[in-house]
């Protein structure tokens, strides 16, 4: 094993045994859900498993090949080819699906055991939730699930402190933000498809080889990309998280406050659980109406703005549902326009009698304002329909309506950070500080060694700032060490 | 009539449902039932009631002089689920509900409140006369009642209109208002539903109800189109993006009712891509709900449109986006994926791009990023 290797390996194994104390010494923080004999527990390990295909097949003369050989095994590594035969078709994972535990000792004490990397659970009740297939699992309802995740939210700080690698081993350009489309250096870059001519090339694609002839193509390696977390980020997303609370779960749809379960999912963002049983047996078709509803998608400008009598029209605020909204919905985005890409007519329009525009919207009986010379019903209409878009709460789509999804188990410890998936009354929410308030470990310190390239930028924990680091040998209490480990940019000195 | 025989017409209500176990516990207690030779009115009016749907006549409910009548509906369905045809059932579940929603517009509002409570345990009140709602603003006067959001969408999404989507819905506490004939739609469209996924554990039949299902099976052929759909060469279609394929699939399959929407997106699309009126009129021609002269006046409708800006005739196929928001982009919907629906926003983008690259063999689309902008994001 080489030393880079080995030292992964023992970051692995100081984690695993902190998680398994933090599992041990901490049994009643773990949040087990109800009905826990009917859910599915997933488990993604430290250790990957891998196991070699046999395969038989026939060569071009019609003789019998095998390939594989079926052995099977874990490593601390991803693995790409069979560590015993070479064979390519290799089986690599590190989830563990279908899990079920009978009681809250069952799961807790299989916790203690495994201290996994990240535990989940469905947020369906299943008649049979060991069965591997879905159909065999008989689905009898599951919780309403939201994820509001920073990651969805494409905001500004990720220009920071985002970062991407180029996977080229030739190249392995780095930069920061989101990653680009294809890579700046190698990105024009073509390969001959013959193995044995193997030339590469760049600029425009030629079609065949101009050594051998054979085909060429391009080939984009993709990218490496570290997300990082900061106080900015996560703010947003719990300022989404409150609105999804306050006004759509609890004022439209009515939901009380003692069945809704919010969490902070320990790395990017928030979840909320609705455990009422009224919302168990809906489909996924009624989920997505839900998941419209709350995000603002599908309103239609011309049910609420109305030209009465040569007058534009907007339903004051008391009116109930989306249409009440609207107006609080067009001032945000008059206020925000400069940030609105579109270009429609209006857009110009909107600018330069902004003021007034807000200004009437305010009023106790909104108004559209006449002065915004040039709008019309339609216009207003469609200025309606996107301001609603951007007003609706941000939610990870597919989480809500997939209703055989898994979701962090609460109290557990998301292993991308070290921190605890942590349950919050929508009280703590307004003052919660995740690199304060989901802090696992506290006791001691430990050396690590930050991995050099791309700048790792600095992160506060316990009020504490840290960093920038790059390359660095340092002491670092306990928290901030775990996090630094878990994040992937330091490994144990 | 007393509420009583008045809920005994509709096959979903509580009343019905225990009537009907009075005189016969389960299928297999029916089915020996209906053995008896003084009992044969009942599969006669069974079969009969199988056979409008079929041909697209209209269901009459019995009167109810009689108790036993209830059971000609559960009888009805044993013969189609024996019969076990996709488009058989589905044209029953269409008949049958038609037939309630035109039933239960005769009805006191608090008797349709009454059946939703017993029938499907739905949560609906009443908003107050017109004069109580004389005081509430202008745009949700006109709604008698609400319901449970909920409940309303057990059913809602099966419509397809914007108005059924509840973002569009006066939605508060939990409730969101409708008005009385909105009602009977949610009902019958929830009866609809219980016909279409409901099985029933199919008995051993009784010599003249099996002679029912034979007599049908013979109708079905007349009614029902067995012969294989309209094939688009398999180049073409295999150059469709999920969404037309999507909807393709479910319009030549008979089984599903394609939203107003669905069937103008793959209507425009399959015209401007070349094919010609009868062959959209025939992609069609399998929906439970079908009606040929409306399908052929659409389709010509969607055909011919002239434009002032644009060379070629007819609309132009319904973009992304909007697909989107009707739930019809499965790729949007999380269910598929394809990298080139990221580069396009409009069906017909796809189509062009993924026709040449099949023409010329490309099956490698990393040239996306290369050459396109990203228009989309999933």
């Amino acid at each position: 094993m080489s030393v880079q290797n080995q030292e992964k390996t023992t970051t692995t194994m100081k984690l695993r045994l902190l998680f398994h104390e933090y599992y041990s010494e901490n049994p009643k923080s773990v949040d087990v859900p109800n009905q826990i004999h009917t859910r599915e527990f997933a488990i993604q390990a430290w250790e990957y498993n891998w196991r070699c295909r046999e395969q038989i097949g026939r060569d071009e003369s019609g003789n019998e090949v095998r390939t594989g050989c079926g052995k099977s095994g874990k490593s601390f590594q991803p693995v790409i080819k069979c560590p015993n035969c070479d064979s390519k078709a290799v089986s690599v994972t590190n989830w563990i699906r279908h899990e079920g535990y009978k009681s809250r000792d069952n799961l807790l004490r299989n916790l203690v055991k495994i201290a996994p990397h990240s535990v989940y659970h469905s947020a369906a009740f299943y008649g049979f939730p060991t069965a591997i297939k879905m159909h065999e699992k008989e689905w009898m309802g599951a919780e309403l699930v939201f994820d509001i995740d920073a990651d969805h939210l494409d905001l500004k700080c990720a220009n920071d402190h985002d970062s991407w690698r180029c996977k080229n081993p030739t190249c392995g350009k780095t930069g920061t933000g989101k990653p680009p489309e294809i890579c700046p250096v190698c990105g024009d870059a073509w390969y001959c498809d013959n193995p044995n001519c193997g030339k590469i090339g760049s600029g425009n694609l030629p079609k065949t080889c101009p050594d051998c002839k054979t085909k060429t193509s391009r080939k984009l390696y993709g990218f490496n990309t570290r997300k990082w977390i900061c106080s900015k980020c996560l703010g947003v997303a719990r300022k989404h998280t409150i609105k999804l609370y306050d006004e759509f779960l609890t004022d439209d749809l009515g939901f009380d406050s003692d069945k809704i379960q919010l969490n902070y999912s320990g790395h990017r963002g928030y979840h909320i659980r609705v455990r009422d049983p009224k919302v168990y047996t809906l489909d996924s078709n009624a989920r997505i109406e839900i998941v419209h509803y709350v995000m603002g998608s599908g309103f239609r400008g011309s049910k609420a703005i109305i030209s009465q009598r040569g007058t534009n029209t907007i339903p004051s605020r008391d009116i109930p549902g989306w249409s009440g909204k609207i107006a609080d919905a067009m001032v945000e985005f008059i206020q925000n326009i400069d940030t609105y890409t579109g270009r429609e007519k209006w857009v110009k329009l909107l600018k330069d009698e902004r003021v007034i525009a807000i200004n009437m919207l305010q009023r106790p009986r909104p108004v559209l304002s006449p002065k915004v010379k040039g709008v019309g019903e339609k216009s207003w209409q469609e200025i309606a329909e996107k301001s609603v878009e951007r007003f609706g709460s941000e939610i990870d789509r597919p989480v809500t309506h997939d209703i055989h999804r898994v979701i962090r188990l609460i109290g557990s410890i998301n292993g991308k950070t070290g921190f605890t998936v942590t349950e919050l009354t929508r009280d703590d929410l307004d003052t919660f500080n995740p690199f304060n308030d989901a802090i696992a470990f506290n006791k001691g310190t430990l050396n690590v060694r930050f991995h050099k390239g791309p700048k790792i930028p600095s992160f506060v924990i316990n009020d504490e700032k840290y960093g920038p680091f790059s390359g660095e040998s340092v002491e670092l209490p306990i928290a901030a060490a775990v996090f630094v480990l878990s994040k992937g940019v330091a490994l144990l000195e | 009539m007393s509420s009583f025989v008045q809920q005994l017409k509709y096959p979903f209500s509580q009343e019905a449902r225990h009537t009907s176990q009075k005189y016969a516990r389960d299928l297999g207690a029916l089915a020996d039932l209906l053995d008896l030779p003084e009992n044969l009115y009942l599969i006669e009016a069974a079969e009969k009631r199988v056979y409008s749907a079929l041909t697209y006549e209209e269901i009459e409910l019995p009167n109810i002089r009689d108790e036993k009548e209830v059971l000609i509906y559960p009888t009805a369905r044993l013969i189609v689920e024996e019969i076990a045809n996709p488009q058989l059932r589905a044209r029953q579940a269409e008949a049958e509900s038609k037939s309630v929603n035109k039933q239960l517009a005769n009805e006191a509002d608090q008797f349709a409140m009454d059946l939703c409570k017993s029938s499907f345990s739905w949560d609906v009140e009443s908003m107050g006369g017109l004069t109580e709602r004389a005081q509430l603003p202008i745009q949700i006067k006109t709604y008698d009642m609400k319901i449970r959001f909920v409940n309303f969408l057990e059913v809602a999404p099966d419509f397809h209109a914007e108005e059924w989507k509840l973002v569009n819905r006066y939605v508060d506490n939990g409730w969101t208002l409708i008005r009385r004939r909105e009602l009977n739609r949610l009902i019958s469209g929830r009866f609809k539903q219980i016909i279409q996924f409901g099985r029933l554990d199919i008995p051993r039949l009784p010599q003249r109800l099996t002679e029912a299902v034979q007599r049908i099976e013979t109708e079905i052929k007349g009614h029902i189109r067995q012969s294989e759909p309209f094939k688009i060469d398999g180049q073409i279609n295999s150059a469709f993006p999920p969404c037309i394929q999507k909807m393709y699939d479910d319009s030549v399959s008979g089984h599903v009712n394609l939203s107003h929407v669905a069937r103008f997106a793959l209507a425009a699309f399959l015209l401007r891509i070349g094919m010609s009126e009868d062959d959209v009129n025939k992609v069609f021609g399998h929906s439970p709900d079908k009606d040929n002269r409306l399908i052929e006046y659409q389709v010509e409708h969607i055909a011919s449109k002239r434009s002032m800006t644009s060379e070629v005739q007819g609309y132009f196929p319904t973009g992304c986006k909007k697909l989107q928001t009707n739930n019809l982009c499965p790729v949007y919907s999380g269910t598929t994926h394809d990298p080139l629906c990221e580069y396009i926003l409009n069906p017909l983008g796809f189509y062009s791009t993924r026709a040449w690259e099949i023409s010329k063999n490309i099956t490698n689309h990393s040239w996306y990023a290369q050459k396109k902008d990203k228009k989309q994001f999933f």
